[in-house]
């Protein structure tokens, strides 16, 4: 056995969306890793007998490098260029040595890690306190917390950035006006131009991201760890401390990892909220190097953009490692949801928080940015509303086209890089355990390459090669940085959704008479369909709500909506701002009513077509048994085969 | 007295058909007690209703004279306040802890002294053979070894009562028969009460003071483990516990202590050992193991001797089961090889050979329907 001691097993790895390992309690007397090692052996046997294995694996590499490695090494050859990118110009480390002797540059970084802590802290803790509401206790409102999360998550970071920034300004924002109604101050109370303001907008935001990611963990947690605690005489929220969390500590460990380096990229809140007064953290900085400054600071922005390479590369590798590492399987198992936790007076303290979230990221910032598209002058609130705003901003043609470009790069981008994630994860999941760590390895590459240092590393990258200067400027280039962005969230969409198709039920396909691509199309893809759906979904909504990227690759007839907004932001268009982006909003609302349709009738499609061939038995199909995850499900966590649940009324 | 009694306990689901129906028990102090029943038939509902792990819908639990739970008045004791034990039949060990903190755990809510308790758990892992292991995490651990943890810590504090939800299920036929033996040498050693919720009928009757079978949410039968072996009170009962031949029969005579039925009209008559309510002429429902029967060496027109065709066999090593045929019934029958080899010699009865049997009239039971 070629098993080098990993104690997960395929696909199980670095993989925080599915978070639902299970084992099934052994039925005899073998230790838990000869079994794990059969079928990682087995899974080998599939796939090192083919070459397309290996293309696959070749092509992959190539990807990796043209679209990973070859950006953020042109990062660091741009940090010694004294030109801007296509240009000839000379060597020089005078850019560099400026920024690594400067003390603004160590304050930077100061201030960058005292966001993301605080962002990651917070919202981990309010996630955890929602999930454990929504899956242990009977507090009325319950049941609507993940709609609202879903929604949350859904919404580009551009919007709160938005919203909020006219919602807490100081002198019109809608939420100061109201508060000023009752205490009588000038100014304020609100100020969300601030370090306090800025972490607030972001806890909102991330808060919904960190729920759906341990909400799968929190429903599947064996109940009877819970019990076996309460049986030996300790109270629920004893058991909560000392039982729970402490099982799911290495998920809430590495989802708080992958939060502070999120913190350490972000860029639409701190940039939209903060940099106007002057508060920067690194990606804001780098930007400004580029568009406050004239000519353009390119190797200053580089010189730094090579500090948060750095720090980025060291997480990843800390990350990827932590993850691998994470051996608690005792998620999952018999599961009973009639015990929840009567919490008597409290239960409505619990409601009202749900309340408040949902005010404070949902309902407020959506009434803002649409009232705000709708009063014609902005922060003045009358009962006059007006059209005049939609009317201004669609007979624009850049908006217009902006709105053309957003929709091509979240259909055709979308769907590129969900093909590309559904090929990655076959291959990490059907391949020998090492070359897996790196295949694996390698998509989560980007989620340490901040979106505008991927976006200068591209310029320099493409402009730098002359055949390709072409690109430069174009849609497509913009599109592909936003593939690469995308990638480390649905090679992972994609993981959960083929570990749920067995390989057994591909092997039992080709026993029966199928070629290996009948076997999988037929059988996997099939099975795996509605969730790369659902992926394709949540990838087209991530790249077009990207601004980062765009950003700095956006010339002037390739501009994203997001860019387009961000213009008229700093042009002091707020209202046309507001109803540009609520245009945005809702296409995204159009587009997820439109899958969500399409996955019903296809998911009846699918269902019907599959009686016959079961039955018929003309088909090499075998019965297909596996779970078919939806995308909630997907979103949340995927059950693994194993972990069904059942109902256990003995 | 320290008893559990349970009082016309009823639980359903979300407004759902109960899973448990008016069942009403009391289990002695320090006995064994079994919940045997088939999957879905309320027993592990019962038993997590004892725990506190479920609130009855209507109905009482009593434990002592406390009443721990009412349906009607809303009144409950949780169960951490209960100071029970209980084994899980997914262990339920918490990876986080290893194996001296798992069995540590209820301990800490006695306030024991350090050394006290350190001591007792060291006691507790001996007892179960698992010293060298303490410092382990748990999912190092075999599936028996683990239950051996669960054990330890179900029991660690002495408490008067203790829990097992199937326990052995999830282990392998060999080691359950080991474990088996464990639970009740504890069980004794410790002096609590137990109650116990198994599916396997020879894990219930090895270990049990007393069976209640459970069926449909309703209790079937309470008795012995001998009393349900050889006695079962209804079909469900009986079929359960492993009668394989459940008959129609005509009561042909009855007298005070036997009556005589007759399978059917070309078919054997049998002599069943007890009195009979039923009228001559009615039908009744005669239960008997197919390891009653025996081979007869006395000539035919003895009490319950009979002639059957073989219609199939299965040989099972230690036994030889027999499908025949007798008259216009079909019965199960099971023979041990060493009578065969003793009568037939190497020429063992094969399919279409009419063969000799006899059955005691102690072995044929009137059942009730």
């Amino acid at each position: 056995m070629d098993h080098d001691g990993e104690p997960i097993a395929p696909g199980l790895a670095a993989d925080p969306v599915q978070v639902s390992i299970t084992k099934a309690p052994f039925p005899d007397e073998r230790p838990v890793a000869v079994n794990r090692t059969s079928r990682i052996a087995r899974a080998s046997r599939i796939v090192l007998s083919h070459p397309l294995s290996a293309f696959g694996t070749l092509l992959l590499a190539v990807f990796v490098a043209v679209l990973f490695i070859y950006p953020t090494v042109m990062v660091v050859y741009g940090a010694f260029r004294t030109s801007a990118p296509g240009f000839p110009g000379g060597w020089s480390t005078e850019a560099f040595v400026d920024a690594y002797t400067s003390t603004a540059t160590y304050v930077l970084l100061l201030h960058s890690v005292i966001y993301a802590v605080c962002v990651t802290v917070c919202s981990m803790a309010l996630a955890v306190f929602f999930a454990w509401l929504v899956t242990q206790t009977n507090i009325p409102g319950r049941r609507l917390v993940t709609p609202i999360m879903v929604l949350i998550v859904g919404l580009p970071f551009m919007f709160f950035a938005l919203s909020w920034q006219m919602l807490g300004n100081s002198q019109v924002g809608l939420l100061n006006q109201v508060i000023r109604l009752i205490i009588p101050v000038h100014q304020g109370p609100i100020n969300i131009r601030s370090w306090v303001g800025i972490i607030f907008v972001s806890t909102l935001k991330v808060t919904a991201i960190n729920y759906m990611l341990m909400l799968g963990a929190f429903r599947s947690l064996d109940t009877s760890m819970r019990e076996a605690s309460l049986m030996a005489g300790f109270g629920r929220l004893y058991t909560l401390f000392r039982i729970e969390l402490p099982i799911l500590a290495p998920l809430l460990l590495s989802l708080s990892l992958l939060g502070f380096v999120a913190g350490l990229e972000s860029f639409d809140i701190p940039l939209l909220l903060g940099s106007p007064v002057g508060i920067q953290v690194f990606s804001t900085q780098i930007y400004s190097f580029l568009s406050a400054s004239f000519p353009p600071g390119y190797a200053p922005a580089a010189a730094l953009s090579i500090l948060l390479l750095l720090i980025m590369g060291t997480l990843a590798v800390f990350m990827w490692r932590f993850l691998s590492r994470r051996d608690f399987t005792t998620i999952g198992g018999k599961g009973t949801h009639h015990d929840v936790v009567k919490i008597g007076r409290w239960r409505y303290l619990g409601t009202a928080t749900i309340v408040l979230y949902a005010l404070l990221a949902l309902a407020f910032p959506l009434v803002q940015l649409v009232l705000g598209s709708l009063l014609p002058t902005f922060g003045v609130v009358t009962g006059h509303l007006t059209l005049e705003h939609y009317r201004e901003v669609l007979s624009d043609p850049q908006v217009t086209e902006a709105f053309r470009n957003t929709a091509i790069i979240a259909v055709v981008g979308g769907l590129v890089a969900v093909t590309f994630a559904a090929v990655a994860a076959y291959l990490i999941q059907r391949t020998r355990s090492r070359a897996r760590w790196l295949l694996e390895g390698a998509t989560w590459l980007p989620w340490a390459l901040p979106g505008v240092v991927l976006g200068l590393g591209m310029l320099w990258a493409y402009l730098s090669v002359p055949g390709l200067k072409r690109l430069y400027g174009s849609v497509w280039l913009i599109m592909l940085a936003l593939i690469v962005v995308a990638t480390p969230v649905t090679v992972r969409l994609a993981n959960a959704a083929i570990a749920q198709v067995h390989a057994q039920l591909e092997e039992a396909a080709r026993v029966h008479g199928a070629s290996r691509p009948r076997a999988v199309l037929g059988v996997v893809l099939r099975q795996i369909l509605p969730s790369l759906l659902a992926a394709w979904l949540v990838s087209g909504v991530t790249m077009a709500g990207t601004l980062s990227v765009p950003v700095m690759l956006s010339g002037p007839d390739s501009m994203t909506v997001p860019v387009v907004v961000l213009n008229l932001m700093d042009n002091g268009k707020s209202s046309q701002a507001a109803a540009v982006f609520t245009l945005m909003i809702a296409a995204i609302g159009l587009g997820l009513a439109v899958i969500g349709l399409l996955r019903w009738s296809g998911a009846r499609v699918l269902r019907r077509s599959k009686e016959p061939a079961d039955t018929g038995g003309a088909s090499a199909l075998p019965p297909v048994v596996a779970h078919r995850a939806d995308a909630k499900s997907l979103l949340v966590s995927p059950r693994h085969v194993t972990g069904q649940e059942e109902p256990q009324h003995g | 007295m320290a008893d559990i009694r349970i009082r016309a306990l009823t639980k359903s689901f979300d407004g759902n058909d109960p899973v448990v129906k008016d069942i009403t028990l009391t289990i002695a102090d320090g006995e064994f007690v079994s919940l045997l029943g088939p999957s879905g038939c309320g027993k592990t509902t019962t038993l997590r209703c004892i725990a506190g792990l479920e609130r009855p819908s209507s109905g009482e639990i009593y434990y002592g004279g406390t009443l721990l739970a009412s349906g009607d008045s809303g009144a409950f004791v949780p169960p951490e306040k209960r100071q029970m034990g209980m084994v899980f039949q997914s262990y339920a060990l918490w990876p986080n802890l290893n194996v001296r903190a798992n069995v540590a755990y209820p301990l800490r809510r006695a306030g024991l002294p350090t050394d006290e308790a350190r001591g007792r758990v060291d006691t507790m892992l001996s007892l179960v053979g698992l010293s060298d292991w303490a410092e382990s995490p748990p999912n190092k651990l075999s599936g028996g070894q683990q239950q051996r943890v669960a054990l330890a810590r179900a029991l660690v504090n002495q408490p008067r009562v203790v829990l097992y939800d199937e326990p052995l299920s999830n282990l392998d036929a060999l080691l359950r028969v080991q474990m088996r033996r464990e639970i009740r040498r504890l069980h004794e050693q410790v002096g609590t009460t137990s109650v116990y919720v198994t599916h396997d009928r020879s894990e219930a009757m090895a270990l049990s003071d007393r069976i209640v079978v459970l069926g449909g949410g309703v209790i079937q039968h309470v008795g012995t483990p001998r009393e349900i072996y050889t006695q079962p009170a209804n079909r469900f009962v009986a079929d359960f516990v492993g009668f394989e031949n459940l008959l129609k029969a005509e009561v042909k005579s009855r007298a005070s202590d036997h009556f005589v039925v007759m399978l059917d009209p070309a078919g054997p008559v049998f002599k069943v050992a007890s009195a009979t309510k039923q009228p001559e002429g009615s039908t009744v429902e005669i239960a008997v193991r197919a390891s009653a029967f025996r081979l007869a060496h006395e000539p035919n027109g003895g009490t319950n001797v009979f002639d059957a065709t073989v219609d199939g066999q299965t040989y099972l090593g230690e036994e030889t089961e027999y499908q025949l045929r007798a008259g216009g019934t079909n019965l199960i029958v099971r023979l041990l090889d060493s009578e065969i080899r003793a009568i037939y010699g190497t020429r063992s009865p094969s399919n279409g050979d009419v063969i000799r049997l006899r059955v005691n009239p102690e072995e044929l039971i009137e059942i009730s329907p």
